[in-house]
């Protein structure tokens, strides 16, 4: 049996939806007092509000997590995934000891090292040597570990020369290799790593995922939570799948991943209605998808041309204003942006087609919604809808990958022998 | 499977004990108390026109102006001592005070961020403030101790400094770090739930200088006001801590006997308190 460095036991975590009280002390007095001796609170927000409280305890309480159990060994490269909300953080939250969970245990062995953010309390007027020993000891390390790691840690971030200016005058780059420098360094046998590999350069990404490797090689134990499947793929040999605060799947990353599409996979629908957006110029109200035959459908047969349909509301009259859409597959790889003719537009309803005509391969996408005007982006979401490109009543299908992507060769030439 | 629970170094569980205090791991964070200590210390003076000057120049134009208002202007005596020596000494040791009270009492909703991305026995950053207060108090002490000298000297005063001083002088100083600790530790964690109390902060150190021997000396009080005064805690301390250099004053024992119990209280419901609230803060603030 391998060494456990991390037990999580029967973990969950609670949090009271809304206001917890009313920020005030007198205030909070004049509740208690009103509660006490039984007449309506006087800072409720809602009239009644205090009858739904009696009907049920966790009335407005939402469990964050719900019974987690999780054994990590020595050495495992874990990744952690799940949609927003599924309770990834909160979980990374309690084993950093951030936050205590509501019930069970975690137990702990060897020193854990919590890279929620990349350069957590580095100060503008210091050096950056300065704040390599600042930040390195709020991440843990005594004094003698950054002494020893110093010229590693420098070399590492290749800011050389900079070391000792101060901080604030280094790009937001230098800022973010400099505090991943610091944290590839860290002589802890456990680490966890929340999303900070999604920044910095591709090279260093690179740089930063190799290092990480390695230090996994030497023994340490890496709890990686990552929107990023391609990081999760080259790191981890292990994934864990949150969703709704449980644990719906631990074990090998391919089979991992799948499993985490398909909760996405829930959400397929031909057609999304947006929220209504108060301050701001306009905002999308339909998200819509249209097959080959002007049928509503989100799932796409593999070559069919097919459009997106976008639907907005202008609240305030703006000129130069410009629909865009940005495509994606659902590991987050960025495939096509399609822009609309700039115009002006005066209060009211407008709608676009976007003719998609790319020759993609079998691959889930989703889409970001933007609408500008000359500079000004007056609204932007990602992560919208789904599309699934399929290969079904596809006679031939040589080509499926599950990277997704683009289809480029459309052409078949011909294999000959050689002379 | 028992044994194996046996072996684990650390367990994370839902609440802590009221008076369980990891002394063995706040001590192995020296490092980051040495750095934060730096940090304070570093970024105070950089980019300022005067530098370490301003360590000397807030406490020096205080007391020429609690002077001139206080002694020539409102006639206020001092006990026989120099004004200037009898305002500064209450300024410094007040200062230090107001502080690490004021310091300490924003350790939650000042460091909100840091403590929601990584974790770290939260006490060290009271502890750093108290520590960055304390080197900028030495140096005020120093400057005090030369003007001293000049009074002993020069003004050749009828002021006699005994070695008693030497051992005087760290008790009245731990008292006041105590006290400003612990009110701060007691402030910070009620601001997680009520922000109204900064400005009670503010205000209330305000105030609390003028119900303290600051500006006046204890023997003019009126005997119906004294209670008063001598029930505020650091009215003992500051006394104490002036009389550790110039041998006036009244002094009682029950008086001080009374103040380092009441320090002691403050301090350790203080410590109590800020523990029970850095595990769960960061879901309410």
């Amino acid at each position: 049996m391998n060494d456990q460095v991390l037990k999580v036991e029967n973990i969950s975590k609670q949090y009271r939806l809304g206001v917890i009280n009313t920020g005030t002390l007198s205030r909070d007095i004049e509740s208690f007092v009103a509660r006490k001796i039984g007449i309506e609170d006087p800072n409720s927000s809602i009239v009644g509000e205090n009858n739904l409280k009696n009907l049920g305890k966790d009335y407005n309480k939402i469990w964050a997590l719900n019974d987690i159990n999780i054994i990590i060994n020595k050495g495992e490269k874990v990744g952690v995934i799940g949609k927003n909300g599924s309770g990834k953080s909160t979980l990374l939250k309690i084993i950093s000891r951030i936050t205590a969970p509501t019930k069970g245990r975690v137990f702990i062995n060897g020193r854990i090292a919590s890279l929620l953010e990349v350069g957590t309390g580095f100060h503008p007027e210091l050096t950056g040597k300065e704040n390599i020993y600042l930040n390195g000891s709020i991440l843990g390390m005594a004094k003698i570990e950054i002494d020893k790691n110093l010229n590693r840690i420098i070399d590492f971030s290749g800011i050389g020369q900079y070391i000792d200016t101060p901080i604030k005058r280094y790009s937001s780059g230098m800022k973010v290799r400099l505090g991943f420098a610091v944290a590839v360094h860290l002589q802890m046998e456990t680490l966890l790593i929340d999303e900070v590999l999604a920044v910095g350069d591709y090279n260093f990404q690179k740089r930063s995922i190799e290092k990480m490797n390695r230090s996994a090689d030497e023994g340490k134990t890496i709890l990686f939570v990552s929107h990023n499947m391609d990081a999760i793929r080259k790191l981890c040999d292990r994934v864990i799948v949150l969703d709704k605060g449980t644990v719906i799947y631990d074990g090998k990353t391919e089979e991992g991943i799948v499993a985490y599409l398909n909760i996405n996979n829930k959400r397929l629908s031909n057609e999304i209605m947006m929220p209504k957006v108060r301050n701001s110029f306009g905002y999308p109200t339909k998200l819509g998808f249209l097959n080959s035959n002007n049928e509503q459908n989100a799932e796409i047969k593999l070559f069919e041309t097919w459009a997106i349909i976008l639907e907005f509301e202008m609240i305030k009259p703006l000129e130069n204003v410009i629909a865009a859409i940005g495509v994606f597959t659902t590991s987050g790889v960025g495939l096509v942006t399609y822009w609309s003719k700039a115009k002006d537009l005066d209060k009211g309803q407008y709608r676009v087609k976007f003719n998609c005509n790319l020759k993609l391969q079998v691959t889930d996408l989703t889409f970001a919604i933007g609408l500008t005007s000359h500079d000004l982006s007056f609204y932007y979401e990602d992560g919208i809808g789904m599309v699934r490109i399929s290969e079904e009543s596809i006679s031939e299908m040589p080509y499926v990958s599950k990277g997704g992507g683009l289809f480029l060769s459309s052409q078949k030439e011909i294999i000959t022998p050689l002379p | 499977m028992n044994k194996k629970i046996d072996t684990w170094e650390y367990v994370i569980k839902p609440n802590r004990n009221w008076l369980e205090i990891d002394i063995l791991e706040i001590l192995s964070y020296k490092d980051l108390l040495w750095f934060l200590i730096k940090r304070d210390f570093t970024t105070f003076y950089k980019q300022t026109l005067l530098g370490p000057i301003w360590f000397f120049l807030q406490p020096l134009i205080t007391t020429i102006v609690f002077q001139v208002i206080f002694n020539r202007v409102a006639k206020i005596p001092t006990d026989g001592i120099p004004p200037f020596l009898f305002y500064m000494s209450g300024i410094i040791a007040w200062n230090y005070f107001a502080n690490c009270l004021t310091e300490t009492s924003s350790t939650f909703t000042m460091n909100a961020d840091l403590f929601g991305k990584v974790y770290f026995p939260r006490i060290i950053i009271p502890l750093s403030k108290i520590m960055s207060g304390l080197l900028r108090f030495f140096v005020q002490l120093i400057m005090f101790l030369g003007f001293y000298y000049y009074y002993l000297k020069v003004e050749n005063l009828n002021i006699q400094p005994t070695l008693l001083t030497l051992f005087y002088l760290p008790f009245f100083i731990l008292l006041l770090a105590m006290l400003g600790l612990g009110m701060g530790m007691l402030v910070s964690s009620l601001t997680t739930k009520y922000r109204d109390l900064r400005y009670l902060v503010s205000f209330g150190t305000q105030l609390m200088m003028y119900a303290s021997p600051i500006i006046y000396p204890l023997s003019i009080l009126p005997s119906e006001y004294r209670i008063f005064i001598i029930a505020n805690p650091i009215t003992p301390i500051i006394v104490g801590f002036r009389q550790a250099f110039i041998s006036a004053g009244v002094i009682e024992i029950n008086m001080l006997i009374s103040s380092v119990i009441l320090t002691i209280v403050i301090f350790l419901s203080g410590l109590l308190v800020f523990n029970k609230v850095e595990k769960n803060f960061i879901d309410t603030v």
